[in-house]
Parts: C-alpha cells; sequence; structure tokens
C-alpha cells in the first residue's frame, strides 16, 4: 500500500509498489503512451502529448482541472520522470520506474509522485476526488492498469442488476445482533 | 427477473430486478436451475459483514444454462449447461497460475480498497459484499458470470442437478479441508459442525483415506446424517461435558492425527467460555467466537494438522498457543481454490464414488427464500440444506 509522507516546502509525496507480470518493455511501453492512461487512470479525463510536454484534464467536481507536464527524463523499459510546469498545479512530480521481478515474476513497478495538497474550494475538490486520499487513489489506478496488462479488460460492475434499496456507502457501523468489534468490518469472512 | 436481496439484518426480499446483461466481452449469463444457500451467506444474514449494501442480490451456490456470451469467449459456448465455483477468479494472475484461485489479484474491483481494510487483497465473490467485488449473487433467475472461461465447469445433461450443484462450493471445501489434512490411510479424523461443510469433509476424508471420523454438533438431525451417511462416529456436545476428553477416549488416548474447524466465527459453546466470549463480542473486543477451534487444538494428537475451513473474520482471544506450539501442529486454513477441485470432484460424482445430494432437507422456488434463511439460520424444521429452484419444474 501506498505511504504517503510530508516533505519540506508544502510538498507531500506518496510511494507504492506493484508487480506486474508482464516483460519490463512491454510495461514501459504501455505506461509511455500517455494518450492512453485515462483508461487506467480514473479521473484523468485526457492527456495530450506534443513533445516532451503533455496536456493533462482531470476530472472535478465544479469543473475540470488543467496542467501541462513535461518529461525529465525517460529511459524506455526503465524509467519515465516528469514535472509539472508552472506552479498553481496540485501533482507538482513524479516518477515511475521499471524493474526486472525476480523468480520470472515480470515487472516491479515504483511510482513517487510529489503533490501540493491545496487549500481552499480547489483543495475540497481534490479531496472528493482523490476520494479516500491519493495514495488509495494511485493503488487503485495502479491496480486497473496491472489487470489491463495481464487480463486485458479491467474487472467491473458498473451498470450490473441489483436490488431496489439504495445505498451509496459500505454501512459504518456493524449491525449484527451480537454487536462485533469494529474492527471485524475485515469482512465477515469469505464462503 | 426474481433475486433474492439483502435488505438489512436478517432482512431478505424477493424483489423483481432488471434482467443482468453482459458487461466486459469476457462475460456469460447464466440462467440458474438451482441454488443453495450457504452457512457463509448465515454470516451476512447476522450482519458480521459491514461491506454489505441494502439491495445487493444474495448467492454464490448456483448452476444453470448459459445464455449469452461476450464476444471474447472462447471455451465456453451458449446452451452448455455449467456449475459456477464461488470463487471468482482471473485465470491469469500470478495466484492463479498457482491454482491458488481464492487468492486471484484482478478479479475484485475494489481490490486496493479491501486491501486497505484486511492488509491484502481479497478475490471476487459471487453475491459477497463489496469487500469481495459487490457482484450480483446468484440466488436469482439469471447470474452475469465474469471471467466465464475460466470458472464454469461444463457438466453433463443427463445428470440431475442435486448431483452437482455442490461443486459450486461445499464439496470442494470439504474435499479441500481433508486434502488439508495430510491424511495417511486408517487416519483419524475429528470434524467439528456435522453442518454441509462438514459433512461434505467427513465423506472427503473417507475417499482420502480415513478409516475414523468423528463428527460434533449438537443438532441431533444433522448428527443422524454424519452417523447413517458418512458413517462417523458422532459427538453431541450440548450433551457431553467434556468434548475433547471424549475424543481422546476414542482414539487410544492420543487425540486425532487431524482435525477440522468447519464451525468458524459463529460457533456455538457452553459454559463459562461461551459466556465470555460472548461478552467479549458483545464489548467489541473480540469479532469471533473460536469455540470450535480452541476444542480442535486441544484434541488434536502431537504433530497433528488443524485444517480450518470455517470461516474467521477478525481477531480471537484466549487461543490455546502455547498447546498448539507444544504440539507441533501444523494450521492450514483458507478459503477454497475451487477451481482446482471441480473436475476432480466431478468425476467422483459421476462414478458414483460420492453422492452429496444427502443434505438437501428443504426444496422451494426462490419467493421462499426469507423463511428459508430463517430456518437454515435457526437449525429449526430439520434444515440441513436449501436449495431453490428459481423456474418451476
Ligand atoms: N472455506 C471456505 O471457502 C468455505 C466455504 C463454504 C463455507 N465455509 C464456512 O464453513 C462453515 C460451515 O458452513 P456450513 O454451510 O456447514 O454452515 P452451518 O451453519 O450449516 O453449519 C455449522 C454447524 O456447526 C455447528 N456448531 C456450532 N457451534 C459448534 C461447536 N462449538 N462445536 C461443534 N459444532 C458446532 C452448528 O450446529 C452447525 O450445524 C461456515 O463458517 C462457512 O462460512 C467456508
Ligand atoms: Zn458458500
Ligand atoms: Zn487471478
Amino acid at each position: 500500500m501506498a505511504h504517503d509522507v510530508q516533505e519540506s516546502g508544502g510538498v507531500r509525496v506518496v510511494s507504492t509498489a506493484i508487480t506486474i507480470q508482464r516483460p519490463q518493455r512491454e510495461v514501459y511501453a504501455q505506461w509511455r503512451n500517455l494518450s492512453g492512461l485515462p483508461r487506467f487512470l480514473q479521473h484523468v479525463k485526457s492527456v495530450s502529448e506534443e513533445g516532451e510536454r503533455s496536456h493533462w484534464v482531470v476530472d472535478a467536481p465544479g469543473g475540470a482541472m488543467e496542467w501541462d507536464a513535461e518529461i525529465t527524463a525517460d529511459v524506455p523499459g526503465q524509467v519515465i520522470r516528469w514535472k509539472s510546469v508552472g506552479d498553481a498545479t496540485v501533482v507538482q512530480r513524479g516518477e515511475i520506474r521499471f524493474t526486472h521481478a525476480r523468480q520470472g515474476r515480470g515487472t516491479e513497478v515504483y511510482v513517487t509522485v510529489g503533490y501540493r495538497p491545496p487549500g481552499g474550494r480547489l483543495g475540497v475538490g481534490v479531496a472528493k476526488v482523490m476520494g479516500k486520499g491519493p495514495g488509495i487513489q494511485i493503488d487503485t489506478d495502479l491496480h486497473r492498469f496491472k489487470q489491463f496488462m495481464e487480463t486485458g479488460e479491467i474487472a467491473t460492475t458498473h451498470g450490473q442488476t441489483r436490488g431496489t434499496a439504495q445505498q451509496d456507502e459500505w454501512q459504518e457501523e456493524q449491525t449484527t445482533a451480537d454487536e462485533p468489534d469494529a474492527e471485524s468490518r475485515n469482512g465477515g469472512g469469505p464462503s | 427477473m426474481k433475486a433474492v436481496c439483502f435488505s438489512g439484518l436478517r432482512d431478505i426480499t424477493v424483489e423483481t430486478v432488471p434482467d443482468p446483461e453482459i458487461i466486459l466481452p469476457t462475460d456469460a449469463i447464466v440462467r440458474v436451475s438451482s441454488t443453495a444457500i450457504c452457512g457463509s451467506d448465515l454470516h451476512l444474514y447476522n450482519g458480521y459483514n459491514p461491506a454489505m449494501k441494502k439491495g445487493d442480490i444474495l448467492g454464490h451456490e448456483f448452476m444453470g444454462e448459459v445464455v449469452d456470451i461476450g464476444s471474447a469467449v472462447k471455451k465456453l459456448r451458449i446452451g452448455d449447461r455449467v456449475v459456477v465455483p464461488f470463487n471468482i477468479a482471473c485465470g491469469a494472475c500470478y495466484f492463479c497460475e498457482r491454482q491458488q484461485y481464492s487468492a486471484c489479484e484482478l478479479s475484485n474491483p475494489n481490490g486496493v480498497e479491501s486491501a486497505a481494510l484486511l492488509g491484502y487483497p481479497a478475490g471476487g465473490l459471487f453475491g459477497y459484499s463489496h469487500m469481495y467485488g459487490g457482484y450480483a449473487g446468484g440466488q436469482a433467475e439469471y447470474v452475469r458470470v465474469p471471467f466465464a472461461d475460466v470458472g464454469p465447469l461444463v457438466v453433463p445433461r443427463d445428470v440431475p442437478d442435486d448431483l452437482l450443484l455442490f461443486l459450486s462450493d461445499i464439496l470442494p471445501t470439504g474435499y479441500m479441508a481433508a486434502e488439508n489434512c495430510d491424511l495417511r490411510p486408517g487416519a483419524t479424523v475429528a470434524i467439528w459442525g456435522a453442518g454441509p461443510v462438514g459433512l461434505m469433509a467427513a465423506l472427503s476424508a473417507q475417499l482420502l483415506g480415513a478409516e475414523q471420523v468423528i463428527c460434533i454438533d449438537e443438532v441431533p438431525e444433522r448428527l443422524e446424517l454424519a452417523s447413517s451417511r458418512c458413517a462417523a462416529h458422532t459427538i453431541n456436545f450440548a450433551e457431553c461435558d467434556d468434548v475433547v476428553e471424549r475424543i481422546k477416549e476414542l482414539t487410544g488416548g492420543r487425540g486425532p492425527d487431524s482435525v477440522i474447524d468447519a464451525v468458524g466465527l459463529e460457533a456455538h459453546g457452553t459454559g463459562l467460555m461461551e459466556l465470555y466470549d460472548r461478552t467479549k463480542q458483545a464489548l467489541r473486543l473480540q469479532t469471533d467466537r473460536p469455540n470450535a477451534l480452541r476444542e480442535a487444538i486441544q484434541a488434536c494428537r502431537p504433530g497433528g494438522t488443524v485444517s480450518i475451513p470455517g470461516v474467521y473474520a477478525g481477531i480471537i482471544d484466549k487461543m490455546p498457543m502455547g498447546v498448539a506450539f507444544g504440539k507441533g501442529l501444523t494450521f492450514k486454513m483458507g478459503q477454497t481454490h475451487t477451481h482446482k477441485y471441480m473436475r476432480t470432484l466431478l468425476n467422483h460424482v459421476l462414478k458414483g464414488d460420492i453422492d452429496p445430494s444427502f443434505v438437501i432437507s428443504h426444496r422451494i422456488g426462490l419467493d421462499g427464500a426469507a423463511d428459508a434463511y430463517q430456518a437454515f439460520n435457526d437449525k429449526h424444521d430439520g434444515c440441513t440444506k436449501v436449495v431453490m429452484s428459481p423456474v418451476p419444474a
């Protein structure tokens, strides 16, 4: 799971890792095709590339957020680094590194993203976009990327049928008559 | 279509909902011919899983006919008769490659959320809460089956549903529990819980070479099935003041080679320990009641194996860890890798080595689901296993 730590100058840094059961070059190449990223990155609407620069449009409540980023390092099969252009943006810089995984396990992917938690209205919007926090969002996006790389699709229940009762969130409280510990929100266990 | 929905604590409703549709190209739609209620569904019914949402369609034991397939489905065909495993597995990931299907990393769309809560990403399951993917379940007229080329097992047309349905869960679960016992020919096994899972474990243990099987429960008709259908020795724990001592007496004073906990987190108990567990659970200091597991550890012979198919979800207390360590016990547990066992078990069923249908006590349509959940939960009315047929034959 992602780490999210405070760095100097109001910047926070999220880092995380995932193993993808595909060759290093293939994983790199899929990611390097920036305009294809919205398929995996849940809140990114579009990425357009113009040379070393790219233009990012992200869905946010109360309108889209946009910024430009610039690739600062690009070693095929190994690493891509970028930073944002201008200083009004939330995401400041990022790195994605690809290394060979032992025992034929494919590719280890290491991601680091530096961001500046914004204040005010924008901040609220970003917090919503990020849902449960940037760490979980980045992990979710990488999980989607992994699903696509390994199975060719991204598992979903979106649009499936269900009963009439509506409930947006998982239950906050245990409802059992025996009232087990809130910690058994780890699941009632499987089948 | 009609579907059995979770509507809150011990609240089951049968509703008319839209028919499921193909969402991804690797999906299939199955028209359900038979579907069962599982002991695991009772953990949801009793509110032990906070990741249920009202309106979720329940059910993970089902079979039927393929009526639609997505454009990328290659092996399965419309018209195939299939049994569907309760776990949803992608077939491609690190764990699926090793046949550890229940640990599939890619089938749960909420994998990251589940990892944030559990510390690992849980695999997808049908009808078993948003923690396990939020997939609509099979207690319905139709179900959407993801990864259709990976899970469903095509079965012959001329064999009745009753013989095949339990390949979806309880038969592989009992079998894996017995396999986890590392049985040598002539071995002795004691099994806590003579519910459907415990009974399947008893049958499987014999198939794998056990000579003496002891079943422990308090429900008379279940114990009767254990003795008449599984040739087991039975102990009614409600009428026995020291289950562990009784088992030792039956095994030459040494204890069984292997023990199976087919009860899990809702175990009933007696005496002070029961009061202690209920109080702790009520005060939220403990999430699960491990009476059966404690006894199993105490009864097992030194160097033996503890196999746990019964579900645990959280934290348990007063585990006799010193005894387990001192005896050098081996623990094996977990959710069944159903896909791995289905074909082997189908062959056993077709050859007549195993007939799991004797556990069925109730046959109903979907409309009777609410009453059936209650009877199965309360172990009333001789209710051992409920099978629902959405389409009246
Ligand atoms: N590992 C898996 O993948 C998997 C699959 C299916 C079911 N399960 C689990 O297996 C367990 C049993 O399932 P089931 O369908 O047979 O449920 P069930 O509720 O019908 O059976 C449980 C039985 O245990 C008995 N029992 C309760 N306390 C006991 C005690 N202290 N000692 C001995 N017996 C006791 C009950 O009387 C009942 O007969 C459940 O926890 C279920 O969730 C696990
Ligand atoms: Zn089950
Ligand atoms: Zn998998």
